[in-house]
């Protein structure tokens, strides 16, 4: 359903990612993994229209997006869930969430249901709904940046770094979440350096170094490949 | 004569200055809601709005409610205007350099309304004919009360907007978190497009209820931009209820001065009082949710 070729971008003169191709199939639990700076949010940035590419394409249900602008990306349903959470501090968990449907804000239906949804994923957040966002706890802070990424409907969910800053109990809570929303049929894809945990769940995976791919395959052999056991030792 | 005697009418006017003041502030706030810019051409849409009333009324010869509805959109247009060829192309730019883009902006339309019409301060007829109110020895101008009910009218209108609609959320989303915002699918140009469109039209409300009781001229704009901005920090950048306590309260304490301090250091007062507050609080005196949750 998501297709990247020959994908390169440039931070002004300077080569972020280079000649990048990646596939995502309906269902899938995709993985990027990569050391610091290896390029991993350039590329998330750049798939959801916040960075503008050099060259290569980006095609979404076979659709080419590439170079639309932000608010095109969201409302086709590729949803992006950024590095450090970026919610808004000072509004309310309730106005977090709905603006995360604020391309659907005519479905009123719809919006229900989301909110019914990731009520029922994260039960903390309907207990918090009133207070002001700035005000949850780092894990909090994170479901709510998954919930309200969940009321675009996303037809594929693009996590960066979704562990970044967490107690280990909220990670694996997290990542429980992940799965079951994977299970009820969301396609993911999870930038991550959680290495273990994050292949435990995915199907597949990337490794991406200063800005190439350099391997791929199914979730368990990258586990056993010389690559992510060199990146973990370091 | 004794100076005590004077503190009820001085507080009297010092309200009607702060309702004016707060009218000014709410328009910095909107658009800091929308964005992290500071608007230094808000003091023209105040000049703009009297201004162009009274060249409606005296030269075009149309009714002055007619002539007033007309000159806030003229204003609200020039509001869009300023976002279309100044803000939007600088979209890229640091806060620097728009704030200095604003800057200009200000002197750009100052000498543009001198050139339009001319240099002589005007003034606009009060709303109502009927005379000062007498309360023992105070008198209000029925002015004065007008300039109160805009202030509270548009405190009204912008609380709606910023907490019930869907769309005055989106605004304040797009100030406080831009990637989240882009992420979302909020289109953040649009918001504060929308938000100087708005501001311009606070300002041409101010101008209008004010130019009855103040002469409005090209460079009068400067002035009162400053005393709204001082408000809007004093009471909490950022927030309604902020500028509107801060207008009050900066009115107050600049016209009670004059009881103690010779009436010529009167502006000064409040320049004083925007250095006293940066020192000491920058959030101001209600907060300012936008100043501690901000990366500046
Ligand atoms: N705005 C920017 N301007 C210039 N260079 C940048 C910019 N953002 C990132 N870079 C550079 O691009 C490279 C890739 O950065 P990126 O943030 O995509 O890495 P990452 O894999 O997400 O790292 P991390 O694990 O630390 O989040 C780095 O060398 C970084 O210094
Ligand atoms: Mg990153």
């Amino acid at each position: 359903m998501f297709k990247i070729k020959k994908l390169t971008v440039h931070y002004g003169p300077l080569p972020a990612l280079k000649e990048i191709s990646l596939e995502i199939g309906r269902g899938e639990t995709v993985a990027l993994i990569g050391p610091n700076r290896a390029g991993k949010t350039t590329l998330l940035l750049t798939l959801s229209g916040i960075l503008q590419t050099t060259e290569g394409r980006i095609y979404f249900e076979e659709e080419d997006i590439t170079n639309l602008n932000s608010h095109q990306i969201v409302s086709k349903g590729l949803i992006h869930i950024p590095q450090g959470r970026h919610i808004f501090p000072t509004l309310s968990v309730l106005d977090n969430l709905l603006l995360g449907a604020y391309t659907k804000r005519k479905e009123k239906e719809g919006i229900e249901k989301g909110l019914e949804g990731v009520y029922r994923l994260f039960p903390k957040l309907s207990e918090r709904k009133e207070q002001r966002a700035g005000t949850l706890s780092g894990g909090e802070q994170q479901m709510l940046a998954i919930g309200r990424g969940l009321m675009g409907r996303p037809k594929l969910l693009m996590l960066d770094e979704p562990s970044l800053g967490l107690a280990p109990r909220f990670i694996e809570e997290i990542f429980a979440t992940l799965k079951k929303m994977n299970q009820n049929g969301l396609t993911l894809f999870i930038v991550e350096q959680e290495i273990h945990l994050t292949l435990s769940i995915s199907h597949r995976g990337y490794l991406l170094k200063n800005g190439r791919l350099i391997r791929e395959g199914p979730a368990s052999a990258l586990l056993e490949s010389q690559e992510i056991k060199d990146l973990v030792s370091i | 004569m004794d100076i005590w005697a004077t503190i009820p009418q001085l507080l009297t006017s010092g309200i009607t200055f702060g309702a004016i003041y707060a009218l000014v502030g709410l328009g910095f706030v909107t658009i800091a809601r929308a964005s992290q810019i500071i608007n230094f051409a808000q003091g023209e849409f105040v000049m703009l709005g009297g201004m162009i009333t009274f060249f409606l009324l005296n030269k075009i010869h149309l009714p002055y409610p007619l002539a007033a509805l007309l000159a806030i959109l003229i204003v609200v247009l020039i509001g869009f205007l300023l976002h279309l060829l100044v803000i939007y192309p600088l979209r890229k730019a640091s806060l620097p350099i728009l704030l200095m883009a604003t800057l200009g902006a200000s002197l750009f339309l100052s000498s543009a309304s001198a050139l339009f019409f001319g240099t002589l301060p005007k003034a606009l007829p009060p709303f109502s004919a009927r005379a000062p109110f007498e309360i023992g020895n105070i008198s209000i101008s029925p002015q004065s009360l007008w300039v109160l009910v805009a202030a509270f009218l548009t405190l009204f209108s912008l609380y709606l907007l910023s907490h019930r609609l869907l769309l005055g959320k989106a605004m304040e989303a797009s100030s406080t978190d831009p990637l989240g915002a882009d992420l979302t699918g909020i289109s953040r140009n649009l918001m504060i497009f929308l938000a100087f469109g708005v501001s311009a039209g606070i300002g041409s409300v101010a101008g209008i209820f004010i130019t009855p009781i103040f002469y409005v001229s090209y460079y009068s704009g400067t002035l009162i931009g400053l005393k709204g901005f001082i408000a809007a920090v004093l009471g909490g950048w950022g927030k309604h209820s902020g500028a509107i306590l801060g207008g009050f309260a900066l009115g107050v304490v600049e016209s009670l001065s004059v009881a103690f301090i010779p009436s010529g250091y009167k502006d000064g007062v409040a320049f004083a009082i925007l250095l006293l507050i940066l020192y000491f609080r920058p959030k101001g005196i209600l907060g300012s949710p936008f100043i501690d949750s901000r990366r500046w």
